[in-house]
């Protein structure tokens, strides 16, 4: 995921809308003055659960930052409602939230509360940007059930679990069928290795 | 038997990142840090206004330790993680995060060391003067000495 501070590629973020859920006007000015520093114009600022949840009823976003913990309110109470229960113009939007320390108690919760990603705090620009470009690149599907709503988190694909065959058409099995042709030779390995000189 | 959906939503900010116009990526972020360098002095000020809230928080909690103490305690230093970074005083963070650690320890295990708790708040007070930045040796000494102080109280347990 690392992200080449050189690059000159380019991105948009100025028609992105941004809410920004964060309390202690420090902190949420930080948020603002990255964010503006990557060419946001479009931020809205709450630092209240219900009044974040009044606006992602009436307002579709692009993108919402949001603290873990918020005052005597909870960022993750917050996101499980967003993914559960909020009307669905915003239902899938991309969370990053941003934690300074999670304790112990709460670092399940936090886990599980459907974001796409946990931010620690401190927070800087280049790892703000990089989780923003990844999360808009890799468009994680999302997964609902009983016990989980929000992206899928599963990054690694080991086939079906042990000792079963998979369910689907596609499930490739865990073990690994007899060789059909020769091995390579190692001239065959090296030509394959070797860089050769061409015409232009 | 429990149902699981996958839906694959498409992404409007995937969309809008690729639109003409914008900025480099290696432009961003020189904005970005420019901006924060903004903000290094506010930072620094709201620094010294939290302190003051900590040490008020640290003499109810030396007077009365329990939970509803140091939650409070916790709130307030973990409140400034984060500030101090962009404040230019990284190390504060680093402290404030073993206070927070140690705070969170305390309250699981229901056992509560007063010293512990101080001593970490006059590393935060050390760390915030500007000498601070310049001894690297010392800032290094005071860090280790917190994660010590930590880890014997939580082996001691």
């Amino acid at each position: 995921m690392a992200l080449d501070v050189e690059s000159r590629a380019k991105f948009n973020l100025k028609n992105a809308s941004i809410l920004i859920i964060e309390t202690g006007n420090m902190a949420m000015d930080i948020l603002v003055q990255v964010l503006s520093g990557f060419g946001a114009k479009d931020m809205q600022k709450v630092d209240k659960v219900v009044n974040a949840k009044a606006i992602l009823s009436k307002v579709v976003f692009d993108l919402v930052l949001v603290g873990e913990t918020l005052g005597s309110d909870d960022g993750i109470e917050l996101v499980t409602w967003l993914r559960r229960d909020a009307p669905s113009n915003n239902k899938y939007v991309p969370v990053l939230m941003l934690s300074s320390h999670t304790a112990q108690s709460r670092v399940r919760l936090a886990r599980d509360c459907g974001t796409h990603f946990i931010v620690a705090k401190p927070l800087t620009p280049v790892v703000i940007l990089e989780r923003i470009l990844w999360v808009a690149r890799e468009e994680r599907p999302f997964v609902s059930c009983s016990s989980y709503a929000g992206p899928d988190r599963r990054f690694k694909f080991d086939g079906p679990p042990e000792g079963s065959s998979g369910r689907r058409a596609d499930d490739l099995s865990a073990k690994i069928g007899d060789a059909v042709m020769p091995n390579m030779s190692q001239d065959q390995i090296d030509a394959l290795l070797n860089a050769k000189k061409v015409n232009p | 038997m429990s149902s699981v959906t996958i839906t694959f939503p498409k992404s409007r900010l995937a969309k809008l990142l690729r639109q003409p116009g914008g900025k480099s990526v290696s432009a961003a972020l020189a904005d970005a840090e420019a901006a924060l360098d903004l903000l290094a002095i506010p930072c620094a000020e709201a620094l010294d206004v939290s302190l003051g809230a900590i040490d008020r928080l640290l003499a109810e909690f030396a007077a009365a330790p329990g939970a509803p103490t140091a939650n409070a305690l916790y709130l307030d230093v973990k409140a400034i993680i984060g500030v101090a970074t962009t404040a230019r005083l990284p190390d504060m963070d680093h402290a404030a995060f073993s206070l927070c650690e140690l705070l969170d320890w305390m309250n699981n295990a229901g056992k509560w060391d007063v010293g512990a708790v101080v001593v970490h708040v006059q590393a935060l007070h050390y760390l915030r003067q500007p000498a601070a930045l310049a001894a690297d040796t010392s800032v290094r000494a005071v860090l280790m000495g917190l994660k010590r102080v930590r880890e014997k109280i939580i082996a001691n347990a």
